[in-house]
Protein backbone atom coordinates (compact mmCIF):
# COMPACT_ATOMS: atom_id res chain seq x y z
CA UNK A 1 0.00 0.00 0.00
CA UNK A 2 1.50 3.28 -0.97
CA UNK A 3 2.10 6.38 1.87
CA UNK A 4 -1.14 8.12 0.08
CA UNK A 5 -3.86 5.69 0.43
CA UNK A 6 -1.80 4.21 3.59
CA UNK A 7 -2.45 7.98 5.15
CA UNK A 8 -6.23 7.53 4.93
CA UNK A 9 -6.53 4.25 6.20
CA UNK A 10 -4.00 4.27 9.33
CA UNK A 11 -4.89 6.14 11.98
CA UNK A 12 -1.38 5.84 13.46
CA UNK A 13 -0.20 7.82 10.33
CA UNK A 14 -2.83 10.03 10.51
CA UNK A 15 -1.42 10.75 14.86
CA UNK A 16 2.01 11.17 13.07
CA UNK A 17 0.91 13.94 10.52
CA UNK A 18 -0.98 15.41 13.42
CA UNK A 19 2.14 15.06 15.41
CA UNK A 20 4.09 16.76 12.52
CA UNK A 21 2.13 19.81 12.34
CA UNK A 22 2.58 20.42 16.07
CA UNK A 23 6.05 19.69 15.61
CA UNK A 24 6.44 22.25 13.03
CA UNK A 25 4.29 25.07 14.19
CA UNK A 26 6.00 24.56 18.14
CA UNK A 27 9.86 24.43 15.91
CA UNK A 28 9.13 26.87 13.70
CA UNK A 29 8.98 29.59 16.42
CA UNK A 30 11.15 28.50 18.85
CA UNK A 31 13.71 27.20 16.23
CA UNK A 32 13.47 31.02 14.85
CA UNK A 33 14.38 32.34 18.51
CA UNK A 34 16.94 29.73 18.58
CA UNK A 35 18.45 30.96 15.56
CA UNK A 36 18.17 34.65 16.03
CA UNK A 37 20.20 34.71 19.24
CA UNK A 38 22.74 32.03 18.55
CA UNK A 39 21.99 29.12 21.31
CA UNK A 40 22.16 26.43 19.66
CA UNK A 41 23.98 25.22 21.87
CA UNK A 42 21.78 26.15 25.40
CA UNK A 43 19.01 24.41 23.35
CA UNK A 44 20.96 21.21 22.42
CA UNK A 45 21.53 21.21 26.49
CA UNK A 46 18.08 21.41 27.45
CA UNK A 47 17.31 18.56 24.94
CA UNK A 48 20.11 16.37 25.97
CA UNK A 49 18.94 17.20 29.85
CA UNK A 50 15.81 16.20 29.43
CA UNK A 51 16.60 12.59 29.08
CA UNK A 52 17.59 12.31 32.81
CA UNK A 53 13.85 13.78 33.53
CA UNK A 54 12.68 10.96 31.12
CA UNK A 55 15.14 8.41 32.90
CA UNK A 56 14.02 9.61 36.03
CA UNK A 57 10.33 9.29 35.29
CA UNK A 58 10.52 5.67 33.72
CA UNK A 59 12.25 4.37 36.62
CA UNK A 60 9.88 5.66 39.03
CA UNK A 61 6.55 4.82 37.00
CA UNK A 62 5.11 8.14 36.16
CA UNK A 63 4.43 9.38 33.12
CA UNK A 64 7.78 10.09 30.56
CA UNK A 65 6.14 12.84 29.15
CA UNK A 66 5.22 14.55 32.45
CA UNK A 67 9.25 14.15 33.48
CA UNK A 68 10.26 15.50 30.17
CA UNK A 69 8.19 18.48 30.43
CA UNK A 70 9.19 19.28 34.04
CA UNK A 71 13.01 19.02 33.45
CA UNK A 72 13.07 20.73 30.05
CA UNK A 73 11.49 23.92 31.91
CA UNK A 74 13.19 23.17 34.47
CA UNK A 75 16.63 23.25 32.74
CA UNK A 76 15.63 26.50 30.73
CA UNK A 77 14.83 28.06 33.86
CA UNK A 78 18.70 27.01 35.28
CA UNK A 79 20.39 27.66 31.82
CA UNK A 80 18.66 31.16 31.52
CA UNK A 81 20.05 31.91 35.18
CA UNK A 82 23.41 31.30 34.42
CA UNK A 83 23.42 33.22 31.06
CA UNK A 84 22.50 36.40 32.77
CA UNK A 85 25.19 35.90 35.44
CA UNK A 86 27.53 34.90 32.43
CA UNK A 87 30.72 34.12 33.21
CA UNK A 88 33.53 32.47 31.53
CA UNK A 89 32.49 29.29 32.41
CA UNK A 90 29.32 29.55 31.03
CA UNK A 91 30.22 26.84 28.59
CA UNK A 92 31.59 24.42 30.39
CA UNK A 93 28.32 25.12 32.57
CA UNK A 94 26.20 24.26 29.63
CA UNK A 95 28.14 21.22 28.69
CA UNK A 96 28.12 19.63 32.10
CA UNK A 97 24.59 20.14 32.50
CA UNK A 98 24.29 18.44 28.79
CA UNK A 99 26.40 15.40 29.46
CA UNK A 100 25.49 14.74 33.38
CA UNK A 101 21.39 15.02 32.65
CA UNK A 102 21.96 13.04 29.66
CA UNK A 103 24.17 10.46 31.83
CA UNK A 104 21.50 10.22 34.41
CA UNK A 105 18.73 9.19 31.83
CA UNK A 106 20.93 6.37 30.73
CA UNK A 107 21.46 5.07 34.16
CA UNK A 108 17.95 5.93 35.30
CA UNK A 109 16.85 3.26 32.30
CA UNK A 110 19.77 1.13 32.33
CA UNK A 111 17.87 -0.06 35.62
CA UNK A 112 14.43 -0.24 34.64
CA UNK A 113 13.90 -3.33 32.56
CA UNK A 114 13.20 -3.45 29.03
CA UNK A 115 15.44 0.18 29.01
CA UNK A 116 16.69 -0.15 25.22
CA UNK A 117 13.69 -0.02 23.72
CA UNK A 118 12.62 3.59 25.81
CA UNK A 119 16.01 4.71 25.45
CA UNK A 120 16.17 4.49 21.47
CA UNK A 121 12.18 6.22 21.15
CA UNK A 122 13.62 8.95 23.29
CA UNK A 123 17.12 9.55 21.81
CA UNK A 124 15.91 8.78 17.82
CA UNK A 125 11.79 9.89 18.36
CA UNK A 126 9.41 7.35 16.90
CA UNK A 127 6.73 9.67 15.14
CA UNK A 128 4.71 6.50 13.86
CA UNK A 129 4.30 5.34 17.52
CA UNK A 130 2.63 8.60 18.50
CA UNK A 131 -0.81 7.84 20.31
CA UNK A 132 -4.16 9.24 20.60
CA UNK A 133 -2.92 10.53 24.42
CA UNK A 134 0.49 12.40 23.12
CA UNK A 135 -1.67 13.99 20.38
CA UNK A 136 -3.88 15.68 22.83
CA UNK A 137 -0.15 16.58 25.22
CA UNK A 138 1.36 17.58 21.94
CA UNK A 139 -1.19 19.96 21.13
CA UNK A 140 -1.64 21.38 24.44
CA UNK A 141 2.31 22.15 24.12
CA UNK A 142 2.00 23.83 20.63
CA UNK A 143 -1.18 25.94 21.76
CA UNK A 144 1.36 27.06 24.42
CA UNK A 145 4.55 27.99 22.35
CA UNK A 146 1.78 30.07 20.30
CA UNK A 147 -0.26 31.77 22.57
CA UNK A 148 3.09 32.70 24.72
CA UNK A 149 5.01 33.72 20.98
CA UNK A 150 2.35 35.57 20.23
CA UNK A 151 2.00 37.59 23.62
CA UNK A 152 5.14 38.27 24.14
CA UNK A 153 6.26 38.14 20.57
CA UNK A 154 7.69 42.50 20.31
CA UNK A 155 9.53 41.60 23.94
CA UNK A 156 11.21 38.34 22.53
CA UNK A 157 12.97 40.34 19.58
CA UNK A 158 13.28 43.17 21.82
CA UNK A 159 15.59 40.75 23.99
CA UNK A 160 17.09 39.39 21.31
CA UNK A 161 17.97 42.09 19.30
CA UNK A 162 19.02 44.53 22.20
CA UNK A 163 18.79 43.05 25.96
CA UNK A 164 20.24 46.63 27.43
CA UNK A 165 17.74 49.13 25.55
CA UNK A 166 14.78 46.63 26.26
CA UNK A 167 15.78 47.03 29.72
CA UNK A 168 16.08 50.90 29.30
CA UNK A 169 12.53 51.14 28.37
CA UNK A 170 11.19 49.34 31.38
CA UNK A 171 11.29 45.36 29.79
CA UNK A 172 11.54 42.82 32.49
CA UNK A 173 14.32 41.36 30.16
CA UNK A 174 15.61 38.48 32.41
CA UNK A 175 12.34 37.29 32.61
CA UNK A 176 11.65 37.76 29.11
CA UNK A 177 14.68 35.68 28.31
CA UNK A 178 14.11 33.02 30.54
CA UNK A 179 10.55 32.80 29.51
CA UNK A 180 11.73 32.54 25.88
CA UNK A 181 13.93 29.76 26.79
CA UNK A 182 11.11 28.08 28.64
CA UNK A 183 8.89 28.36 25.02
CA UNK A 184 11.89 26.50 23.49
CA UNK A 185 11.82 23.93 26.03
CA UNK A 186 8.33 23.01 25.58
CA UNK A 187 9.53 23.06 22.03
CA UNK A 188 12.18 20.07 22.88
CA UNK A 189 9.58 18.14 24.29
CA UNK A 190 7.44 18.60 21.31
CA UNK A 191 10.46 16.89 19.07
CA UNK A 192 11.35 14.46 21.58
CA UNK A 193 8.35 12.75 20.24
CA UNK A 194 9.16 13.39 16.24
CA UNK A 195 12.64 13.42 16.02
CA UNK A 196 14.23 12.55 19.08
CA UNK A 197 16.48 14.33 21.34
CA UNK A 198 19.92 14.11 19.71
CA UNK A 199 18.25 14.94 16.41
CA UNK A 200 16.49 18.38 18.39
CA UNK A 201 19.13 20.23 17.44
CA UNK A 202 19.73 19.92 13.86
CA UNK A 203 15.44 20.29 13.54
CA UNK A 204 15.14 23.38 15.53
CA UNK A 205 18.44 24.79 13.70
CA UNK A 206 17.90 23.96 9.95
CA UNK A 207 14.35 25.04 8.85
CA UNK A 208 15.12 28.77 10.71
CA UNK A 209 18.62 28.89 9.25
CA UNK A 210 16.95 27.64 6.23
CA UNK A 211 14.32 30.50 5.76
CA UNK A 212 16.51 33.11 7.21
CA UNK A 213 17.65 33.02 4.16
CA UNK A 214 14.54 34.39 1.92
CA UNK A 215 13.27 36.39 4.56
CA UNK A 216 14.53 39.86 6.45
CA UNK A 217 12.22 39.86 9.35
CA UNK A 218 11.77 37.39 12.76
CA UNK A 219 7.94 37.04 11.44
CA UNK A 220 8.82 35.96 8.02
CA UNK A 221 11.15 33.80 9.16
CA UNK A 222 8.86 32.14 11.56
CA UNK A 223 5.88 31.90 9.16
CA UNK A 224 8.84 30.32 6.37
CA UNK A 225 10.17 28.02 8.66
CA UNK A 226 7.10 26.47 9.86
CA UNK A 227 6.32 25.86 6.50
CA UNK A 228 9.75 24.23 5.88
CA UNK A 229 9.67 22.32 9.24
CA UNK A 230 5.85 20.60 8.05
CA UNK A 231 7.27 20.25 4.39
CA UNK A 232 10.59 18.39 5.87
CA UNK A 233 8.88 16.39 8.55
CA UNK A 234 6.14 14.93 5.98
CA UNK A 235 8.96 14.31 3.02
CA UNK A 236 10.57 12.32 6.00
CA UNK A 237 7.23 10.87 7.06
CA UNK A 238 7.17 9.52 3.76
CA UNK A 239 10.48 7.98 2.78
CA UNK A 240 10.45 6.45 6.17
CA UNK A 241 7.02 4.91 5.40
CA UNK A 242 7.93 4.34 2.50
CA UNK A 243 11.58 2.69 2.58
CA UNK A 244 11.12 1.64 6.23
CA UNK A 245 14.02 4.13 7.17
CA UNK A 246 14.29 5.46 10.93
CA UNK A 247 11.84 9.05 10.70
CA UNK A 248 14.35 11.26 12.81
CA UNK A 249 16.97 10.57 10.84
CA UNK A 250 15.47 10.85 6.95
CA UNK A 251 13.71 14.19 8.46
CA UNK A 252 16.96 15.40 9.60
CA UNK A 253 18.74 14.48 6.10
CA UNK A 254 16.14 16.32 3.81
CA UNK A 255 16.55 19.51 5.71
CA UNK A 256 20.50 19.25 6.04
CA UNK A 257 19.85 18.96 2.42
CA UNK A 258 17.45 21.55 1.48
CA UNK A 259 19.68 24.09 3.74
CA UNK A 260 22.61 23.35 1.69
CA UNK A 261 21.09 23.64 -1.42
CA UNK A 262 19.36 27.00 0.04
CA UNK A 263 22.89 28.35 1.04
CA UNK A 264 24.22 27.67 -2.83
CA UNK A 265 21.46 28.77 -4.37
CA UNK A 266 22.43 31.94 -2.22
CA UNK A 267 25.40 32.52 -2.80
CA UNK A 268 25.63 31.98 -6.52
CA UNK A 269 22.67 34.12 -6.44
CA UNK A 270 25.13 37.30 -5.00
CA UNK B 1 28.66 74.02 10.33
CA UNK B 2 31.96 75.46 10.14
CA UNK B 3 30.19 78.52 11.69
CA UNK B 4 30.06 76.95 14.83
CA UNK B 5 33.90 77.24 15.16
CA UNK B 6 34.03 80.85 14.43
CA UNK B 7 34.15 83.61 17.19
CA UNK B 8 30.93 84.64 17.36
CA UNK B 9 29.33 80.92 17.79
CA UNK B 10 31.71 80.97 20.29
CA UNK B 11 29.92 84.18 21.98
CA UNK B 12 26.62 82.04 21.60
CA UNK B 13 28.06 79.69 23.42
CA UNK B 14 29.23 81.24 26.35
CA UNK B 15 25.31 83.13 25.82
CA UNK B 16 23.86 79.25 26.46
CA UNK B 17 25.87 78.73 29.46
CA UNK B 18 24.96 81.59 31.16
CA UNK B 19 21.56 80.83 31.12
CA UNK B 20 22.17 77.44 31.32
CA UNK B 21 23.08 78.11 35.19
CA UNK B 22 19.65 78.33 35.97
CA UNK B 23 18.42 75.27 34.52
CA UNK B 24 17.28 72.50 36.69
CA UNK B 25 19.80 69.90 37.49
CA UNK B 26 19.16 66.52 35.90
CA UNK B 27 21.74 63.80 36.76
CA UNK B 28 24.17 64.14 39.54
CA UNK B 29 26.64 62.15 40.73
CA UNK B 30 27.96 62.97 43.99
CA UNK B 31 31.47 61.01 45.55
CA UNK B 32 30.76 58.04 43.00
CA UNK B 33 32.89 54.95 43.11
CA UNK B 34 33.12 51.64 41.02
CA UNK B 35 34.59 48.67 41.24
CA UNK B 36 34.91 46.11 39.07
CA UNK B 37 35.48 43.03 40.89
CA UNK B 38 38.99 44.07 42.90
CA UNK B 39 39.68 46.93 39.85
CA UNK B 40 39.24 50.60 40.82
CA UNK B 41 37.31 51.88 37.27
CA UNK B 42 36.05 55.06 38.99
CA UNK B 43 37.14 56.96 42.17
CA UNK B 44 35.11 60.17 43.74
CA UNK B 45 33.42 61.19 40.89
CA UNK B 46 30.90 64.23 41.38
CA UNK B 47 29.08 66.62 38.91
CA UNK B 48 25.91 67.37 37.50
CA UNK B 49 24.26 67.48 34.48
CA UNK B 50 21.88 70.47 34.09
CA UNK B 51 19.04 70.60 31.61
CA UNK B 52 19.45 71.33 28.20
CA UNK B 53 23.26 70.86 28.72
CA UNK B 54 25.53 69.50 25.52
CA UNK B 55 27.85 67.51 28.00
CA UNK B 56 31.25 65.22 26.78
CA UNK B 57 32.37 62.50 28.48
CA UNK B 58 36.69 62.56 27.67
CA UNK B 59 38.91 59.77 28.43
CA UNK B 60 41.04 57.34 27.41
CA UNK B 61 39.96 53.44 26.79
CA UNK B 62 39.76 51.98 29.78
CA UNK B 63 39.14 54.88 31.62
CA UNK B 64 35.88 54.57 32.77
CA UNK B 65 33.67 57.06 30.19
CA UNK B 66 31.45 53.89 29.21
CA UNK B 67 30.92 52.84 32.95
CA UNK B 68 29.51 56.52 33.57
CA UNK B 69 26.95 56.10 30.98
CA UNK B 70 25.85 52.56 32.41
CA UNK B 71 25.98 53.98 35.81
CA UNK B 72 23.80 56.81 34.80
CA UNK B 73 21.18 54.25 32.82
CA UNK B 74 21.35 51.78 36.39
CA UNK B 75 22.72 48.88 34.41
CA UNK B 76 25.04 48.83 37.47
CA UNK B 77 25.27 50.58 40.80
CA UNK B 78 27.92 52.32 42.19
CA UNK B 79 29.98 50.58 44.97
CA UNK B 80 29.91 54.00 46.77
CA UNK B 81 28.36 57.41 46.26
CA UNK B 82 24.95 58.25 45.23
CA UNK B 83 23.37 58.58 41.44
CA UNK B 84 20.12 60.20 41.07
CA UNK B 85 18.20 61.34 37.53
CA UNK B 86 15.38 63.54 38.01
CA UNK B 87 15.99 62.86 42.08
CA UNK B 88 15.48 59.35 41.44
CA UNK B 89 17.62 56.26 41.75
CA UNK B 90 19.14 55.01 37.59
CA UNK B 91 17.03 52.99 36.15
CA UNK B 92 13.65 54.04 36.74
CA UNK B 93 12.94 56.64 34.19
CA UNK B 94 12.11 54.39 31.52
CA UNK B 95 10.40 57.62 29.30
CA UNK B 96 12.56 60.35 30.61
CA UNK B 97 16.19 58.75 29.45
CA UNK B 98 17.28 57.07 25.80
CA UNK B 99 20.47 55.75 25.02
CA UNK B 100 22.73 55.01 21.60
CA UNK B 101 24.87 52.41 22.38
CA UNK B 102 27.91 51.61 19.89
CA UNK B 103 26.33 49.68 17.00
CA UNK B 104 29.43 47.54 16.39
CA UNK B 105 27.72 45.58 19.62
CA UNK B 106 24.79 44.23 17.85
CA UNK B 107 24.24 41.40 15.22
CA UNK B 108 25.27 42.18 11.69
CA UNK B 109 23.31 38.94 10.58
CA UNK B 110 19.96 39.73 12.81
CA UNK B 111 17.11 39.76 10.66
CA UNK B 112 15.49 43.25 11.93
CA UNK B 113 14.68 46.19 9.46
CA UNK B 114 15.70 49.75 10.32
CA UNK B 115 11.87 50.98 10.70
CA UNK B 116 11.33 48.02 13.26
CA UNK B 117 14.88 48.86 15.23
CA UNK B 118 13.30 52.22 15.52
CA UNK B 119 9.98 50.82 16.64
CA UNK B 120 12.20 49.12 19.59
CA UNK B 121 12.92 52.49 21.58
CA UNK B 122 9.20 52.37 22.33
CA UNK B 123 8.45 48.97 23.77
CA UNK B 124 7.17 48.81 27.45
CA UNK B 125 6.85 46.15 29.56
CA UNK B 126 2.87 45.94 28.44
CA UNK B 127 3.97 45.78 24.77
CA UNK B 128 2.07 42.88 23.84
CA UNK B 129 1.31 40.74 20.62
CA UNK B 130 2.90 41.49 17.67
CA UNK B 131 1.09 44.58 16.44
CA UNK B 132 2.14 48.44 16.79
CA UNK B 133 -0.48 50.98 17.54
CA UNK B 134 -0.61 53.60 15.30
CA UNK B 135 0.83 56.38 17.64
CA UNK B 136 3.69 54.23 17.62
CA UNK B 137 3.79 53.74 13.88
CA UNK B 138 3.75 57.76 13.46
CA UNK B 139 6.08 58.26 16.25
CA UNK B 140 8.69 56.17 14.45
CA UNK B 141 8.29 57.77 11.46
CA UNK B 142 8.53 60.75 12.99
CA UNK B 143 11.90 59.90 14.32
CA UNK B 144 13.07 58.29 10.96
CA UNK B 145 12.14 61.67 9.11
CA UNK B 146 14.10 63.70 11.58
CA UNK B 147 17.81 61.57 10.70
CA UNK B 148 17.09 61.18 7.60
CA UNK B 149 16.24 57.97 6.73
CA UNK B 150 12.87 57.53 6.16
CA UNK B 151 13.73 55.96 2.67
CA UNK B 152 15.63 53.00 4.55
CA UNK B 153 12.53 51.89 6.34
CA UNK B 154 12.53 48.64 5.17
CA UNK B 155 16.38 47.69 4.95
CA UNK B 156 18.13 45.52 6.77
CA UNK B 157 20.10 46.93 9.56
CA UNK B 158 22.96 45.12 9.24
CA UNK B 159 23.07 45.80 5.98
CA UNK B 160 23.40 49.49 6.12
CA UNK B 161 26.76 51.56 6.45
CA UNK B 162 28.15 52.75 9.87
CA UNK B 163 26.94 56.23 9.31
CA UNK B 164 23.25 55.07 8.66
CA UNK B 165 23.33 52.54 11.85
CA UNK B 166 24.33 55.41 13.90
CA UNK B 167 21.57 57.72 12.93
CA UNK B 168 19.15 54.59 12.99
CA UNK B 169 20.13 53.75 16.55
CA UNK B 170 19.75 58.13 17.20
CA UNK B 171 16.38 57.36 15.73
CA UNK B 172 15.56 54.76 17.84
CA UNK B 173 16.44 56.62 20.83
CA UNK B 174 14.63 59.97 20.18
CA UNK B 175 11.18 57.75 19.07
CA UNK B 176 9.73 57.73 22.82
CA UNK B 177 10.63 61.92 23.02
CA UNK B 178 13.23 61.59 25.70
CA UNK B 179 14.40 64.22 28.08
CA UNK B 180 18.05 62.84 28.10
CA UNK B 181 20.07 61.54 25.10
CA UNK B 182 22.94 59.37 25.81
CA UNK B 183 25.89 58.22 23.31
CA UNK B 184 28.62 55.94 23.87
CA UNK B 185 30.99 57.35 20.77
CA UNK B 186 28.77 57.87 18.80
CA UNK B 187 30.97 59.27 15.80
CA UNK B 188 33.48 55.90 16.61
CA UNK B 189 33.61 54.20 13.25
CA UNK B 190 32.06 57.09 10.51
CA UNK B 191 34.00 59.06 8.54
CA UNK B 192 34.67 62.92 9.20
CA UNK B 193 31.68 64.31 6.71
CA UNK B 194 28.87 61.67 8.91
CA UNK B 195 30.51 62.95 11.91
CA UNK B 196 30.18 66.64 11.27
CA UNK B 197 26.46 65.85 9.96
CA UNK B 198 25.85 63.48 13.37
CA UNK B 199 27.03 66.80 15.33
CA UNK B 200 25.24 69.05 13.93
CA UNK B 201 21.67 66.74 14.34
CA UNK B 202 22.49 66.65 18.20
CA UNK B 203 22.96 70.24 18.92
CA UNK B 204 19.59 71.18 16.51
CA UNK B 205 18.08 68.38 18.95
CA UNK B 206 20.32 69.94 22.01
CA UNK B 207 17.73 72.87 22.10
CA UNK B 208 15.38 70.20 23.97
CA UNK B 209 17.08 67.33 25.12
CA UNK B 210 19.91 67.44 27.38
CA UNK B 211 22.94 65.37 25.66
CA UNK B 212 26.02 63.40 27.24
CA UNK B 213 28.12 62.28 25.03
CA UNK B 214 31.23 59.65 25.84
CA UNK B 215 34.30 59.89 23.24
CA UNK B 216 37.84 59.38 23.24
CA UNK B 217 38.40 61.89 20.95
CA UNK B 218 38.17 65.50 21.30
CA UNK B 219 38.30 66.48 17.67
CA UNK B 220 35.03 68.66 17.09
CA UNK B 221 33.13 68.02 20.52
CA UNK B 222 35.35 70.85 21.98
CA UNK B 223 33.31 73.20 19.58
CA UNK B 224 29.74 71.77 20.18
CA UNK B 225 29.64 70.63 23.71
CA UNK B 226 28.98 73.59 26.90
CA UNK B 227 30.24 71.34 28.89
CA UNK B 228 33.81 68.96 29.09
CA UNK B 229 34.67 66.41 31.48
CA UNK B 230 37.94 64.41 31.09
CA UNK B 231 37.74 61.12 33.20
CA UNK B 232 40.43 58.58 33.98
CA UNK B 233 39.28 56.93 37.02
CA UNK B 234 39.10 60.72 38.17
CA UNK B 235 36.81 63.07 36.80
CA UNK B 236 37.86 66.85 35.80
CA UNK B 237 35.06 68.88 35.22
CA UNK B 238 36.00 72.27 32.28
CA UNK B 239 34.09 74.65 30.67
CA UNK B 240 34.41 74.19 26.67
CA UNK B 241 36.53 77.11 26.31
CA UNK B 242 39.24 75.39 28.37
CA UNK B 243 39.55 72.76 25.67
CA UNK B 244 43.27 73.72 25.38
CA UNK B 245 43.99 72.25 28.34
CA UNK B 246 41.43 69.34 28.33
CA UNK B 247 43.79 68.68 25.34
CA UNK B 248 47.27 68.57 27.07
CA UNK B 249 45.53 66.45 29.82
CA UNK B 250 44.61 64.12 26.74
CA UNK B 251 48.23 63.59 25.76
CA UNK B 252 49.01 63.16 29.36
CA UNK B 253 46.79 59.63 29.55
CA UNK B 254 49.30 58.61 26.61
CA UNK B 255 51.59 58.07 29.79
CA UNK B 256 51.10 55.00 31.70
CA UNK B 257 49.98 57.65 34.62
CA UNK B 258 46.81 56.85 36.44
CA UNK B 259 46.72 60.73 38.09
CA UNK B 260 45.75 63.81 35.78
CA UNK B 261 48.04 66.02 35.72
CA UNK B 262 45.61 69.06 35.95
CA UNK B 263 47.02 72.33 34.00
CA UNK B 264 43.91 74.62 33.71
CA UNK B 265 43.89 75.90 38.48
CA UNK B 266 40.23 75.66 37.92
Amino acid sequence: MDFFSALSTYSFLQNAVLAAIFAAVSCGISGTFVYVNRITFIAGGIAHAVLGGVGAAVYFGISPFAGAVFTALLFAVLLGIIRLRASQHEDTVIGAMWACGMSAGIIFMYLTPGYAVNLNNYLFGNILLVSKGDITALSVLAALVIVITALFFRQFKAVSFDEENATLHGVKSSLVYILMLSVIALTVVVLMKVVGLILVIAFMSLPAATAAIFQRKVGGIIVLSVILSFIFSMSGLFVSYTWNLPTGAVITLVSGAVYAVALIFSKLKN
Amino acid sequence: MGRRIDNNDKNDNNDKRGKILDKPEVINFDKVSFFYGKNEILRDVTFSVKKEDFFAIIGPNGGGKTTILRLMLGFIKPTSGKITVFGEEPGRNFTKIASVPQFSSHDRLFPITVEEVVLQGLIKSTSFLPIYTKSEKEKAADAMKKLGISDRAGARFGDLSGGLKQRTLIARAIASDPEILLLDEPVASVDSSVEKDIYEMLLDMNKKITIVMVSHDIGFVSSFVNKIGCVNKIFVEHNSKDEMCCLEEHHAYSGKTTMIHHKCGI
